[in-house]
């Protein structure tokens, strides 16, 4: 008798444990409420688009005419982002926001909303067109080639720039996996602090330096030579309208910096100012996180000799106070298949990251603004499109303008690139970095 | 002690030989088997005597009364026997017992020495199989609160050095202090090179590789952490002897597998007959590999032992005891098989060795000399390195080899191969480096002994002599091909001169016996006489004066408490300077002087001002010295055995480098000088003038005329070194070892061991600093601070270290079964240590409010606060353009805060600040502990099997930091040893 009851016990609890299981995931409602910041002149309109994702899924939809935006979601943890654009006077404004965590249980109330605050930021005259970083495998196959990376920056607008006050700067920590000091509490330590940290160093133009619209400008930031000499798959740098980061009294590494291009003229050697310790510009070749800026009222050099504006976190990190109001532009980059990154700008300067694998030739290319290309008159017929440089079907990402902006721009055409402070709509890994030939 | 002082010397003045007679008898074994070639010692005498094939012994000129004979044979278990001797007598037998798991008593611990007057602790055979030594390392884990080794292979890149007092990481050079002997060759580490050609042997000061020395052909080991004879010189932190196997023994076939290790071994001493003496060879294979997912990373030691001794005159009264002996070892370190790494790179380094000692003892027994003993030996030591690495460049390479003053200009090899700078043109290659590494030592030593007996008292005067030489025949570090060789330059160590040590020393032991005590006192001289010749160092001289004596209260008295004696030792010992102190690898300052652009083709043409950098000569300079003071406690009560030791140690003047600056102004053309140049790049030749520094350009075509570049004057600091004297380092230690009575009914025997240990080191010589050479004035030329701090530029000037190790081991040993059964369990009490910024009086090192901050709170001042960022000034500094006044810093700093911000902004790059707030945080790790298991069975009198675990239990527990509020699992943490095992087998035929 006992046996038998033990064996109705069992079969009992077995199908007791499998019933939670027949009922599948529960399905909710979540409201998304798009809050603008107060002194904005722009308020809530409809049809914004509000994403919100976990680890598994990825979901969209448009805000009403209130700034809402409503998802049926199972049961998990998502982060919501959002990104408007709008003009006024000439200027153009991006709003940013991102909202991490949020908890959606099976006790969630369809009536709970979802508060994402969005952040205002201009858009940028000059922008971080691309950014290779992550080095070429060498013809022996012993290895990868590290020291061919470069930058090139971009006029987006309609405009003549001016380079003379802008310095270029990676931010601290420089990758966006590991310990991140400025992590205080799941949250940036600086992250309404107004300024954001630059590590170690920053570049400087030693001279007047402006950008036509339209026009791109390639800083090497290492090894500007003709590359492919040893390294087939690298960069040719031997061209004079380059510039290169070369300053060698304060960077002396020589694997780094080999004097430059004899065609490139020495007036076109970006100068460093250096805080912290290195014998090189400490650059990130999984997760770089660079950023432009203007100093105002004052100058590069002033501006780095000032102690008072250092900030010293952890070992001998020691990085330089930017104020935010001086960044011009911003890429965050995240590692590839890498659970540990971190965000390290803060949304007013780049609200979202681009993934970024190193050690093949990829780099970090901007997305083309399909719309505003288009718009232009002369562009007709010169836009190429069937871009085939993506990197989706390996983890990666591709430009959904489907725009080959470096053959429309041989073809003629004038690009405008997106710009919405996010990196993860402004940008894409590309599979080839565009300089190769 | 005044009762000692007047008997020694009323003993020399008596001068009076008392009857003298033979003793002689025969050793035979426990199998009544007569024990060939046996030794017999009275050592407080200085007499001794080797038994015939037969085992008949004949001590001669033994003085009435009692003497405490020892005996030993390979194989057989030493014994120790009072001998009453009142008349000359004979048919003496003494019985010596197989050393196997039968004996009622066998030690798989250290044991105390008791034949010195020193701590030392003895090691022998049973206990190095049981534990299945690897190194001679692993016994250090036997010593009072020892840990087991955590190298539990041989096949790292990195030398295994021993430490006895004093660890790695301390001040005081504690590893290079450290004399290891073997047989009576030194290993000696004067002659290590002084260069940091692999990244492990980077330090200056280090200890002497042990790990070609065949662990299967040592006997025992002695351990000295106390004060040795005065015959023993050039050391500082203790010392440790090995003994290899010696005698007639039987067919040894040794077989240790381990997951890293797999070693055999085949050994056996001969018995050449009466005359001939006995022969004895011990052969060994060993081969390591470091990661078991990729065995290819290798250590091997491929290791031969011969040794041959005789006596010589047997019959007569003054027979001649003579010893030779002779190991060679062939192996070393080899990566190059290793299929994870890319092609031809490898990186292998040679550990061959070739020692030899050999001794001549004439037992005279003469009224006036009792022995004298003549020995010689050498040790050689090939440590040749070799390292392959792949290379490429998209841009010439500047490759330096100036060894003179001025500017040179770059030459490809193709143009020029001896250009003073080889530019290596773009593409790949192997770069092939090697050291040529071939140290020499060769000692002869000479002797005598003179002993007494009055009575009760007996006396041993020794007196000694020592010649020591230190060589280095390597060639240095070269390249295989000068068309790849990268900036260097060729040092040959063989041009080093030789340092040669003579040393002198006598040493007085009495005993005198009372009824039932006996107290003991030794007191010697030595003095070192060092010659380095062709050096500015010439003839140094030290001197280092040793004193012990014991008293024994109760010596085998019936009674609770027996065997109690106390001990105090005080003494110095000198460790001699190395060659990495004396002639340190010449350093050249390589500036940068010509940086024009790169060709197409990655062709560029860089030239270089070069100083070479002699280290300066210190008149000054003092030999490093420890001055040991010692106490020691050792008893018996109801059966428990119980040794306590407490030292206190001071070493000073430690060898430590300090720099000097030197302004410099130098020519800098770059290219800049080229823009728009009217000579076609590929047409153009630079040359520059060796001394202007003034770089012309010409044109290879003759069409256009040469032009003289423009250039800018730098001024930067040229350093260079100093050796130096620091300051002392302390040590206190106290070490215990409890042997509790064995438990008859479980057989087991316990043991409590452990050691206090406390260093503190307080670095306060001022010495001069820069920030890195790349350091700018806001101006862009090169910083031109001097700073000079006390203890260094660095943040603490010193440390504190506080331990207690515990060890219980228990011993399970069934004579019947032959079987013995050890579980040891290893404990860290308290490990506690603390970074220190400190003056002689008072701290060092203000508190800053924030990481951030250059100068003092205003609110706190207590450095050693929780979580806190300390700013350490220099004392003053000098500026290139005045470097005779020197600025007090503090004040200045803080003055410039307020009235000169661009003067402030430039020396807060002398300020040296922590990394980290939790750096001055007292730092303790909770206990911990690790577990090992070992058991030896024999299986009849052949075979024998021993099985080890070390870390059985896989702790993988918890440890926490006190010091940041942290913890980390102890797996795979440096604190104990990883889970591992080993298992061997022993025949005997």
């Amino acid at each position: 008798m006992k046996n038998v009851l033990l064996v109705m016990l069992t079969v009992t609890l077995f199908f007791a444990s499998c019933k939670k299981d027949d009922v599948g995931p529960s399905i909710l409602t979540v409201n998304v409420q798009l809050n603008y910041p107060s002194g904005s002149s722009f308020t809530a309109k409809e049809g914004v688009t509000v994403k919100v994702t976990s680890s598994a899924s990825s979901y969209e939809a448009k805000t009403d005419a209130g700034g809402k935006a409503v998802f049926t979601l199972p049961v998990g943890v998502y982060e919501a982002s959002a990104t408007d654009s709008r003009s006024s006077n000439g200027r153009s404004y991006v709003y940013n926001g991102v909202k991490s965590g949020i908890s959606v249980a099976a006790n969630w109330v369809s009536s709970d909303v979802v508060s994402l605050d969005l952040v205002e930021s201009q858009r940028s005259q000059v922008i971080i067109k691309e950014v290779f970083v992550g080095g070429t495998p060498n013809d022996a196959g012993s290895g990868v080639f590290l020291y061919d990376r470069y930058i090139v920056l971009y006029n987006n607008s309609d405009a003549v720039a001016d380079l003379s006050k802008l310095c270029l700067a990676t931010i601290a920590p420089y990758n966006s996996t590991g310990s991140n000091a400025y992590i205080v509490g799941g949250q940036l330590s600086y992250a309404n602090a107004g300024w954001i940290p630059a590590g170690q160093a920053f570049w400087y133009f030693q001279q007047n330096v402006t950008l036509d619209p339209g026009k791109q400008l390639v800083i090497a930031i290492a090894n500007a030579v003709n590359n492919t000499v040893t390294y087939s798959k690298s960069i040719n740098f031997d061209n004079s309208s380059y510039y290169a980061t070369y300053d060698i009294a304060t960077f002396t590494h020589a694997a780094t910096y080999v004097t430059p291009a004899a065609s490139i003229p020495a007036t076109q050697y970006l100068k460093a100012y250096r805080y912290g310790l290195g014998t090189a510009w400490t650059l990130s070749v999984t997760s770089p996180g660079l950023f432009l800026f203007n100093v105002a009222n004052t100058t590069p050099v002033a501006f780095g000799a000032d102690v008072s504006q250092n900030d010293q976190q952890g070992a001998a990190l020691t990085s330089k106070k930017v104020p935010v109001s001086w960044v011009i532009d911003a890429v965050e980059a995240f590692q590839l298949n890498d659970n540990d990154n971190k965000k390290r700008f803060p949304a007013t300067v780049d609200a979202g990251y681009v993934y970024h694998a190193n050690r093949s030739g990829y780099s970090i290319y901007r997305n083309v603004d399909k719309a505003a290309t288009e718009a232009i008159a002369t562009n007709a017929g010169k836009i190429v499109s069937g871009y085939n440089f993506g990197t989706t079907s390996l983890g990666g990402s591709s430009d959904p303008s489907g725009i080959d902006a470096e053959a429309s721009i041989k073809a003629g055409a004038r690009i405008i690139f997106k710009d919405d402070n996010n990196a993860t709509n402004d940008f894409h890994l590309r599979s080839q970095a565009a300089l190769r030939n | 002690m005044r009762i000692a002082l007047l008997s020694f010397f009323l003993f020399c003045l008596a001068g009076v030989t008392v009857g003298q007679f033979n003793v002689s008898g025969k050793v035979i074994s426990n199998h009544q088997q007569p024990v060939s070639f046996a030794t017999l010692t009275i050592t407080a005498l200085d007499l001794s005597a080797v038994a015939n094939d037969k085992g008949e012994f004949n001590l001669r000129n033994v003085p009435a009364g009692k003497h405490l004979l020892s005996v030993s044979s390979l194989g057989f278990a030493p014994k120790n026997t009072d001998i009453e001797v009142v008349q000359s007598r004979s048919g003496l037998v003494v019985i010596l017992e197989t050393q196997d798991l039968t004996l009622k008593e066998v030690a798989v611990t250290a044991k105390r020495n008791a034949n010195t007057l020193s701590t030392s602790y003895l090691i022998d055979r049973t206990a190095l199989d049981h534990m299945q030594i690897l190194s001679v390392g692993d016994v250090t884990s036997l010593l009072p609160g020892g840990k087991t080794n955590r190298n539990l292979h041989l096949a790292g890149s990195a030398a295994q050095m021993l430490s006895v007092n004093g660890v790695s990481g301390e001040g005081g050079n504690a590893l290079f202090g450290v004399a290891v002997e073997l047989d009576g060759v030194r290993l000696s580490n004067n002659a290590i090179p002084p260069s940091s050609f692999q990244a492990s042997t980077g330090s200056r000061n280090i200890g002497a590789d042990i790990r070609n020395i065949a662990s299967t052909n040592i006997e025992s080991v002695e351990i000295v952490t106390g004060l040795p004879s005065v015959e023993y010189g050039d050391l500082s932190n203790g010392m440790v002897k090995i003994n290899t196997r010696k005698g007639k023994s039987p067919l040894v076939f040794d077989v240790m597998t381990k997951p890293n290790t797999k070693q055999v071994a085949l050994g056996k001493g001969f018995d050449l007959g009466d005359k001939a003496g006995v022969f004895s060879f011990n052969l060994e294979h060993t081969r390591s590999i470091s990661n078991l997912a990729s065995p290819y990373t290798t250590y091997v030691r491929n290791n031969l032992g011969l040794n041959y001794s005789n006596v010589f005159n047997r019959k007569s009264r003054r027979p001649i005891s003579f010893e030779m002996g002779l190991n060679g070892n062939l192996g070393g370190y080899n990566s190059k098989s290793d299929p994870d790494l890319f092609g031809n790179t490898y990186v292998k380094e040679k550990d061959n060795a070739l020692r030899g000692n050999m001794s001549v003892r004439w037992q005279l027994n003469k009224p006036w000399i009792t022995s004298l003993e003549a020995s010689g030996t050498f040790n050689l030591n090939n440590r040749s390195f070799e390292e392959s690495s792949a290379m490429s460049t998209p841009a010439s390479r500047a490759a330096i080899h100036t060894m003179q003053t001025g500017y040179f200009v770059g030459e490809r090899y193709a143009d020029n191969p001896n250009s003073n700078i080889i530019l290596i043109d773009p593409g790949y290659w192997y770069e092939i480096r090697k050291v040529g590494n071939d140290m020499q030592n060769y000692t002869a030593r000479l002797k005598a002994n003179w002993s007494r007996q009055i009575n009760n008292v007996s006396n041993r005067l020794l007196v000694g002599g020592e010649w020591s030489r230190s060589y280095n025949g390597g060639e240095g570090e070269y390249y295989q091909e000068m068309r790849y060789a990268p900036t260097w330059r060729p040092y040959p160590y063989s041009a080093m001169p030789a340092i040669v040590n003579y040393a002198f020393y006598a040493e007085d032991r009495m005993n005198l016996r009372f009824a039932s005590s006996t107290l003991r006192f030794v007191a010697g001289l030595r003095s070192d006489i060092t010659s380095v010749a062709g050096s500015a160092y010439g003839n140094t001289g030290s001197l280092s004066p040793r004193f012990s004596a014991e008293y024994s209260f109760f010596e085998k008295a019936k009674q609770r408490v027996t065997d109690l004696s106390v001990r105090v030792s005080w003494g110095k010992t000198v460790k001699l300077p190395s060659f990495n102190m004396l002639f340190p690898v010449p350093r050249y300052t390589d500036i940068l002087s010509f940086a024009p652009g790169t060709t197409s083709d990655g062709k560029t043409f860089y030239a270089y001002y070069t100083q070479p950098n002699v280290q300066e000569y210190n008149p000054d300079l003092k030999w490093q010295q420890n001055t040991l003071r010692e106490i020691n406690l050792q008893g018996n009560i109801d059966g428990v055995k119980f040794v306590i030791t407490a030292s206190y140690d001071k070493t000073t003047n430690p060898y430590i480098f300090s720099t000097n600056y030197t302004p410099f102004t130098h020519k800098f053309t770059d290219q800049s000088a080229l823009d728009n140049f009217p000579i076609p790049i590929n047409n153009r030749i630079y040359t520059i003038d060796q001394q202007s520094g003034i770089v012309t350009a010409h044109d290879r075509t003759g069409a256009l005329p040469s032009q003289a570049l423009p250039y800018r004057e730098i001024t930067r600091g040229i350093s260079n070194n100093r050796p130096e004297n620091g300051s002392p380092v302390y040590r206190k230690r106290l070490a215990w070892i409890i042997d509790f009575k064995q438990i008859a009914a479980i057989r087991t025997g316990f043991r409590v061991d452990g050691n206090y240990y406390q260093y503190k080191g307080l670095e306060q010589t001022v010495v001069a600093s820069m920030p890195v050479s790349n350091t700018l004035m806001a101006d862009g030329s090169p910083y031109k601070y001097v700073g000079y701090y006390t203890g260094g530029s660095v943040s603490a000037n010193g440390s504190l270290r506080r331990s207690v190790d515990l060890n219980v081991t228990s011993t399970t040993h069934i004579p019947a079964l032959r079987l013995i059964f050890t579980a040891r369990l290893e404990c860290s009490l308290y490990d506690f240590g603390r970074n220190l910024s400190e003056y002689k009086n008072g701290q060092r090192g203000y508190v800053l409010d924030n990481q951030s901050d250059f100068t003092p709170s205003s609110t706190k001042s207590d450095i050693y606060g929780r979580d806190q960022f300390i700013a350490v000034y220099p004392e003053y500094y000098t500026a290139y353009d005045d470097m005779q006044t020197k600025v007090p810093f503090a004040e200045k700093l803080i003055w410039a805060k307020d009235n000169d911000r661009a003067l402030y902004n430039e020396l807060v790059k002398l300020v040296v600040k922590n990394n980290y707030n939790y750096y001055y945080n007292p730092s303790r790790v909770s206990v911990y502990y690790s577990a090992n298991i070992g058991i030896t069975k024999e299986l009849g009198k052949a075979v024998s099997i021993t099985f080890n675990a070390i870390n059985f239990i896989n702790n993988i527990s918890q440890v926490r930091f006190s010091q940041y509020n942290g913890s980390a699992s102890l797996f795979g943490s440096s604190y104990i040893p990883a889970f591992y095992y080993g298992l061997s087998f022993r025949l005997k035929i």
